[in-house]
This record gives structure tokens, sequence and C-alpha cells, in this order.
């Protein structure tokens, strides 16, 4: 079809001239957009495989408990803790690793200031395990009343549903450039369609049915949209590939944890590839419909 | 190839593409019918006749008496105001815009205009009607070089429209209408802007289609071509037809009074109207 003989000098409409250009444009949104999506994807799978097998226990010893009791409630609670079916281990945090925990927050002199601190449990858990967070709480609430035992649950629910937003929105954004897209095509096909009137009144006049006439158009939308789609994910491709050497540059090339990188896998890779080929199939459907139904209403 | 030898053979029509069907109703039938252009005087009015198959007629009338017109009515370019028009039995009121295609594929025109495609090649103008037909590539460039060259255009196969002269341009008008091989020719003044030899060479290119069962009407003001060629006429006087026989004494067969044919289909028709349950 790309390379079909046409009856109609499409090539030569200036509308024409601009859609690789536009249709590269909205590529370029949507290869930028999906790979945020995926990234994004990632992140939060790798939060929640990060946190899923830890929990926290959090006791906060009252400040005036003798330092003998209090080394016996924490041992009673480890012991509780560990004999918990699903759980493979409890370490409790010294000054230095809460400091480190605090930092950000309080200083580098946390533990120095005058606030109490509670001890911390690092505990670890069985993935495939299920866990009675509520029996563990309540054992653990008959030594001191204050326990906490955190799963995370609301903080990854919470950050997942942010990154879910964050998807939702470059799906919005995808779908408003696909959209925009397809009217440039509406408009390109139906210049065109008024531009060659007098050639299509000769077609027609010769026999041809609209399909014939419809076909013509369609590959010059499916040749101008891969050609513009091609462009824009070259562009896409090369201001993700881009980003990605930023943070790394950002990052001093370690790992970046929380941070996002937009490292892609390769069937992520796929998918942005896929992607200039469904525009350029939407922009040929377009303009098949829209030489169709404009063609129709001819007399 | 000598363009003055008018009979040189014609092998541009033999081959597998497709071929004119050798028709059996009446291929057009004109009942009452009146032609106007949106709200303007009729141009024509109480047109009744009937063409049968394999005819070959002259529709001749003074310089804007309504002869292109006409032919628009009888290629589907324009609705009649008033009155049936019948296409290969088919009432062209009640057919819908997808059957038009294939109707008008039977059809071969030559517009006054040419209305050649100005960025299509001389071969590709011509070869348009077998493409839309879905030809073999193979098959189209065969056939369509071999009638450009019968018609004198061999050397301008791959010339623009824009770079031939008035009387080329007709002939590549001439071989687009023709090389499908239509079962109805409609030419409105095809030899008005060539010689005389050609003219002649144009003129038995037409009586050879015509030989082979393409019904053909020639829309023509040139009394010399008409008195040449003693076909029957349909003559455009004050707005209306009259059909006329040159040579009514010959072996010729004796067409069915026009009017006649056109009372019978209507009452056809009406009485198919009038059964329920009948398409």
């Amino acid at each position: 079809m790309l390379g079909m003989r046409s009856d109609l000098p499409l090539d030569r409409d200036a509308a024409a001239r601009f859609l690789p250009w536009i249709i590269g444009f909205m590529v370029y949104l949507c290869v930028i957009a999906v790979a945020a999506a995926l990234t994004v994807d990632r992140v939060a799978e790798r939060w929640r495989q990060g946190l899923a097998g830890n929990l926290t226990v959090e006791l906060p010893f009252p400040a005036e408990i003798e330092t003998a009791k209090r080394a016996e409630q924490l041992d009673h609670a480890i012991d509780l803790i560990t004999a918990t079916p699903g759980i493979t281990g409890a370490t409790v945090l010294d000054d230095s690793q809460i400091a480190a925990l605090l930092s950000p927050w309080l200083g580098p002199d946390a533990t120095q200031l005058d606030v109490p601190l509670p001890t911390m449990i690092a505990v670890t858990r069985r993935t495939d395990a299920t866990v009675d967070l509520a029996a563990l709480r309540a054992k653990l609430q008959q030594i001191l009343p204050d326990a906490r035992v955190d799963d995370h649950g609301d903080w990854v629910s919470d950050a997942l549903g942010f990154l879910r937003s964050l998807q939702a929105l470059a799906a919005a954004l995808s779908a408003l450039a696909l959209g925009a897209a397809a009217l440039t095509v509406i408009f390109v096909t139906r210049t065109g369609l008024a531009t060659h009137r007098g050639v299509i009144e000769v077609v027609h006049l010769i026999g041809a049915p609209d399909r014939y006439i419809a076909r013509q158009f369609q590959a010059q939308a499916l040749k101008l949209g891969i050609l513009g789609g091609g462009v824009g994910l070259g562009l896409g491709a090369a201001t993700v590939i881009g980003i990605d050497r930023l943070i790394d540059l950002a990052v001093g090339g370690g790992s970046p944890g929380l941070v996002v990188d937009f490292r892609l896998l390769p069937w992520q890779w796929g998918v942005l590839v896929v992607l200039p080929l469904v525009v350029a199939l939407i922009a040929m459907l377009t303009a098949r419909m829209t030489v169709l139904r404009s063609l129709a209403r001819m007399p | 190839m000598r363009l003055d030898d008018p009979k040189a053979a014609m092998s541009f029509w033999s081959g597998s593409f497709p071929q004119a069907d050798t028709e059996r109703t009446t291929v057009i039938l004109f009942d009452g019918v009146a032609v106007q252009y949106g709200a303007g005087p009729q141009i024509l009015h109480d047109v009744t006749f009937t063409l049968a198959p394999g005819s070959f007629h002259f529709l001749v009338g003074r310089s804007g008496a309504g002869k292109s017109s006409m032919l628009k009515v009888m290629y589907l370019g324009l609705r009649p105001a008033i009155g049936t028009v019948s296409l290969f039995g088919r009432d062209v009121a009640t057919l819908a815009r997808a059957e038009m295609p294939a109707l008008r594929r039977r059809i071969g025109v030559v517009f006054q205009d040419f209305r050649l495609i100005d960025h299509l090649s001389t071969l590709d103008n011509v070869a348009l009607p077998l493409r839309v037909a879905g030809v073999r590539e193979t098959e189209v460039r065969k056939h369509v070089s071999e009638l450009l060259a019968w018609v004198g255009l061999a050397d301008h196969l791959h010339a623009l429209p824009a770079t031939l002269s008035g009387g080329q341009q007709q002939r590549v008008a001439i071989a687009r209408a023709v090389i499908a091989r239509p079962s109805l020719l409609l030419a409105d003044e095809p030899t008005g802007n060539v010689d005389d030899v050609i003219g002649l060479r144009l003129m038995y290119l037409f009586e050879e289609l015509n030989r082979l069962g393409t019904t053909v009407v020639i829309a023509t003001h040139n009394d010399t071509l008409v008195s040449r060629f003693s076909h029957r006429q349909l003559r455009i006087e004050s707005g209306s037809i009259r059909v006329f026989d040159p040579r009514p004494m010959t072996n010729y067969p004796i067409p069915q009074p026009a009017a006649n044919a056109a009372a019978a289909f209507a009452a056809q028709q009406s009485a198919q109207l009038r059964r329920p349950g009948v398409a």
C-alpha cells in the first residue's frame, strides 16, 4: 500500500506536508508519556517488593523505665516476634542506625537531642506467608501498651495511589495527543478532498467506487503517519535515554534507589516501537472514514 | 504505424481484461425528461427516445442547444428535473450511490473539455478505467500502449497533458473512454480539435467499437462528419429531441417507435409498483 500508485497528487498538498511533523510531535508526546508510565510502573513494583518483606515494630519505652526492665521487655518482645509464624528474623536498630534514619528530618545529631526515641525492631518476613499482624500487635501491647507494628501498608498504598494517578495523567495526555493527531488527519483529508474535487469527480465518472478514492488517501495517511511516527519515536527515545543519563550523572552512577530511573526493559522498548505504528494505523483509518463519509454526502 | 491507414488492425481490445457484455435490454431510455440547472430555465423538455443495444447515433444541434447536458444526464453526471431516465434497464432515480460505479464502468465518456488528470502521464490517464476495474498491471500497460500507438501517441506515453497539443489531448481523452471497451460510449465533440485525417481515423475507431457491440452516441456540430457517416441522429430542436434516420430505405432494422417503447417501459414500471412484494 505504501508504494501504491496514486491518481491524486496528494503528496503535493501543502496541508499534507505538515502532517508528518504534527504526527511526529504527537508521537513524541505519547512516547514520553508512555515511557514515564512504564517507568512509574517499575518504580511502584520495586517499592512494593522492597517493602513487602519488611515490618517495623516500634517500642516507645517510657524514659523513666529501668535499663534492666527495658532489656527484659525487649527480649520478651523479640521472642514473641520471632515465634510468630512467617517471620524470619528481627534486628534491633542501634542508635547510629536510628540516627541515620532520622538525620534527613532532625539533622545528624538527632540521637543527641533531648527527644525520647522509640526502640525500633526491623522484622523480616517471608513474602509468601501471611503474618497475623493483629495478633502480634495485641501480644506486644500486653508488654507495652504503646507498641506499634507497621507493615508500611498505608504508606505503600498512598505512594502507589500517587503513582497510579501519574499513570492516569500519562494516559490522558496520550489520548489527547492521539485525538489531536486524528483531528489533524481529518482536517488534512478534508482539505485534500476539496483540493482534488475535480480529479475525484473524473475518477468517479470513470467508475471508481468511493473505496478506490479512500484507498489513496489512507495510503497517504499511513505513509505520512509512519514517517512522522518514526521521527517522533526517534526523538522520544533520544529524550528517554538522555533523561536516564542525566539521572545517572545526578546520582553518581550508583543505584538510584527511590529515584526514578528511565532505563526501560526490552519489552517496554517494544511498546514504544509499536506506538508510532498504532498512530499511523489510526491516521490511516481516520483518513479512510473521513473520505467515505465525505464522499457519501456528495451527490 | 501509419496514421493515414484508418483501418489498421485494432488489437488493443483483445485479451483478458473486462469486455463489454452484449446488451439485451434497451441501453438508454428517456421518457418525458426535462433538464435544468438549479432554478434556471429548462434547457431540454419532453425528451423521449430509446437507444437500442449496438446502435450508433449522432447527437446534433446548434451550439448551446443542450447536447452536453443530454450527455451529462446519460453519464449520470446530472439528474433530470422531470421524467424517467433508464440506463441498461435501470431507472437511475432509484439507483443507490453504491450501485453507480458498476454502472459507470460500462460507460465511456469523452468530455468536451477532455478532463484529463493533469499530473498523470498519457499512459496513466488512459490506464485509469482499467486500473479502476482491477485489471492486472502487465495487461494494462500492454493494451494502453497499443491503443495509444493506434491513435498516434506512441511517442507521448509519458508526457503530461499540459505538454500535449489540443488534438493530442483529445486523442488521450478518447483513448481513455474506449480502452475498457464500454457498453456505451458517449463522446462530446470528439473530433473538434483534430485534422481530417485523424478525425476520420477516430471515427473508424468508434465504428469498430460499435461493431464489437458498444452503443455509441457522438455529439457533434460537424455536418460534414454527420453526412459522411450516415448514422441515425438525435436532433435537438427547440429544446426537445427528434430522432432522424437518414437512410430509412436501407436494410437497417426499423426501430420500434421510441415513444411506444418508452410508454411500454413506463407501464411496466408502474405495473411493478402496483404489485406488492416485487422489487
